[in-house]
């Protein structure tokens, strides 16, 4: 039940984190304060949200050569983020995000959508593995500079591949959807 | 009613492949026939099993239970169930529990007489280790559970007619007995797409073959045995 109850504020922090301005500092300060001890409390590998923010750090030194206006708020904006995220998605499955939409009294087709969102997202997580893997036993992504014409091209039939069956299997899961009575 | 699936002047032209070309001219399937669909892999299996449900833009006429899947397919579906090629498509809840249940939910089959445990307990009936699966979430199952799963829920409305396309690709033979076992058992009309010969043979009673776009064969599977 605690886990639940971090689990529902972090999800309020976070909502919070992405609509406040960029001009309020101290506001982000302290939603960055208080997402910290969640994460202390949650008890979650500190690996994770170093992992996550290893991700980040290019965009973020990106902005501080050409935007250092903005660079505190949105650093201040985005580790509140990854560490709301990483406490709202810890042994997270669809039951919990179900209950947790219940209890925000969400309209249930926006828990459905949530819920089916949340279970097709490791669908497609496979997909995209499964491509990426057969692209690369090809002979693709073997020359890993972004500038590289092969690369961009592998990278682009992944993810033009991805876009296009997403696309069939949403048709079917509706279709599925359709024949049971939905 | 004896028809319960009737084809008359059936033609699909795909749209974007116009030299693909469908067409039966005249075929019924009758009350607790069990028909195996067979045909080259683009034959039009899918195709045609997705017109059953109107899913696709075809000319002609299809009547199922004597309706119209283009015009009236909510009064077919409490009767009809459809498993998919592929698991993922058809299994979409939480857990496998409230798969089984979200079409008898969608109907309103649920009533003081058959309630969920009686609809599970049935099913527990007529397939092994079911029990194993029910808690569990769709993501976490095997490909080979995944699809009896997928079964389950079709078997759950109780329905007269069972489409199922390529229920045994991808499994092993020990899972792919299970599943014949499991649809030996059922006793309304089935249409099952499929390439498994053991499976027709064990299960079919009749047999529809597809070539080059034209029906090459229809009618008692015991004709068409040996060539199978």
């Amino acid at each position: 039940m605690t886990k639940l109850i971090i689990k529902i504020i972090s999800f309020a922090i976070l909502i919070i984190c992405i609509a406040t301005s960029t001009k309020v500092t101290i506001s982000l300060l302290l939603a960055l304060t208080i997402s910290s001890l969640l994460f202390v409390l949650s008890k979650i590998s500190f690996k994770i949200f170093l992992k996550r923010i290893s991700l980040l750090i290019p965009f973020l030194l990106f902005l501080l050569l050409f935007t250092p206006n903005t660079f505190l708020a949105i650093f201040l904006k985005s580790t509140t983020a990854i560490l709301t995220t990483a406490i709202i998605t810890d042994n997270f499955n669809i039951t919990t995000l179900k209950y947790l939409g219940q209890k925000l009294h969400l309209p249930s087709y926006f828990i459905d959508i949530l819920a089916m969102t949340f279970r097709y997202s490791f669908t497609l997580v496979d997909e995209v593995i499964a491509l990426k893997r057969n692209l690369y036993l090809r002979g693709s992504f073997k020359k890993k500079h972004l500038f590289h014409s092969g690369f961009l091209g592998s990278l682009g039939s992944l993810i033009g591949n991805f876009f296009i069956r997403s696309n069939f299997r949403a048709q079917r899961l509706y279709r599925s959807l359709k024949i049971r009575g939905y | 009613m004896h028809n319960i699936i009737k084809i008359e002047n059936f033609n699909f032209i795909r749209s974007n492949n116009k030299f693909f070309n469908l067409k039966i001219n005249h075929l019924e399937i009758n009350k607790n026939e069990k028909w195996a669909l067979l045909g080259h892999n683009g034959s039009g299996k899918t195709t045609l099993l997705n017109s059953l449900f109107g899913f696709e833009n075809y000319q002609g006429l299809i009547n199922i239970f004597g309706v119209d899947p283009r015009k009236h397919l909510k009064k077919i579906l409490p009767f009809t169930s459809y498993v998919a090629q592929n698991p993922d498509d058809g299994l979409f809840c939480s857990t496998i529990k409230e798969d089984i249940l979200f079409a008898c939910k969608n109907f309103n089959l649920l009533n003081e007489k058959t309630t969920e445990t009686t609809i599970i307990n049935q099913l527990l009936q007529k397939i092994p280790k079911l029990e194993l699966l029910l808690d569990r979430p769709p993501y976490e199952l095997s490909f080979g559970e995944k699809k009896i799963a997928l079964l389950a829920t079709a078997l759950a409305i109780n329905p007269s007619l069972l489409i199922m396309d390529e229920p045994f690709s991808m499994l092993d033979q020990k899972q792919k007995n299970n599943l014949i076992e499991i649809i030996q058992k059922f006793e309304g009309t089935l249409i099952m797409a499929t390439h498994d010969p053991v499976a027709i043979k064990e299960i079919c009673t009749h047999s529809l073959i597809l070539s080059n776009g034209l029906v090459a064969y229809q009618g008692n599977l015991d004709e068409t045995k040996h060539t199978i």
